[in-house]
């Protein structure tokens, strides 16, 4: 198939990836909105919401996948141990945060124990954590291993 | 910051920004914000440029930073 030829120039091309950037990460999180909205506080089956999920993970792949092939991890951090606790911390107490209030509209026995509520809370927080700070973790190293071999590729001392 | 030689340059060869713009393969807006110092051209692009008005890059890029011109006017 023939390839398209661009007719905008590199100034033009800068500004269309910056908006098409900003509305990706829009519909990203609106979407994620979207799903948490209809699984957790609508109680909607699966067969409702898992469309939207299905398209949500194929971005997230996506996204992981291209940011492996270059070695990217982040606009803002780098992949290191202390980002890996700060990401998984707010990671993992939002999404606690979201849960509990959902247990706490769903699950009339909860309104009068929210002592069991709040323990509740916090083992689903602990294990959020340590899910996403393994799953950071391992993308991290996996992207600063490819990061290693890119910089090897492009090096200028001759292979003996 | 404001890329005043590029601007004299083309005023010197008598170019627009539109020509200018023609002659390199790009819109006369990013001429303009070049000028302006509101978009930085890649390398290919400044040397399209100073191709196009007979000119190096050191005579329209290079900024000399305020240190080495105290030295040079001492």
């Amino acid at each position: 198939m023939k390839k398209m030829k661009k007719v905008v120039d590199e100034r033009q091309e800068l500004e269309l990836y910056k908006i098409e950037h900003l509305c990706f990460w829009i519909v990203f999180w609106l979407l994620l909105g979207s799903i948490i909205v209809q699984s957790m506080f609508l109680n909607a089956p699966f067969s409702q919401w898992g469309f939207e999920w299905t398209i949500f993970m194929i971005s997230c792949g996506g996204v992981i996948v291209g940011c492996y092939k270059k070695g990217q991890w982040d606009f803002y951090s780098k992949p290191t141990t202390k980002n890996y606790l700060i990401y998984s911390l707010i990671g993992a107490g939002a999404f606690a945060i979201i849960y509990a209030i959902t247990l706490y509209m769903n699950h009339a026995y909860l309104k009068g124990h929210l002592l069991a509520l709040g323990s509740l809370t916090l083992l689903i927080f602990a294990l959020l954590f340590a899910l996403i700070f393994v799953a950071l973790f391992v993308s991290g190293t996996l992207i600063k291993k490819r990061q290693k071999k890119l910089e090897d590729q492009f090096s200028d001392h001759d292979p003996q | 910051m404001k890329n005043i030689k590029l601007k004299v340059a083309r005023a010197e060869n008598d170019i627009s920004q539109e020509e200018l713009a023609k002659r390199v393969g790009v819109t006369r807006q990013t001429i303009g914000m070049i000028e302006a110092g509101k978009f930085n051209p890649s390398l290919q692009l400044c040397i399209a440029i100073c191709k196009a008005l007979g000119k190096t890059l050191n005579d329209l890029f290079w900024e000399e930073n305020d240190n080495e011109k105290n030295e040079k006017s001492s």
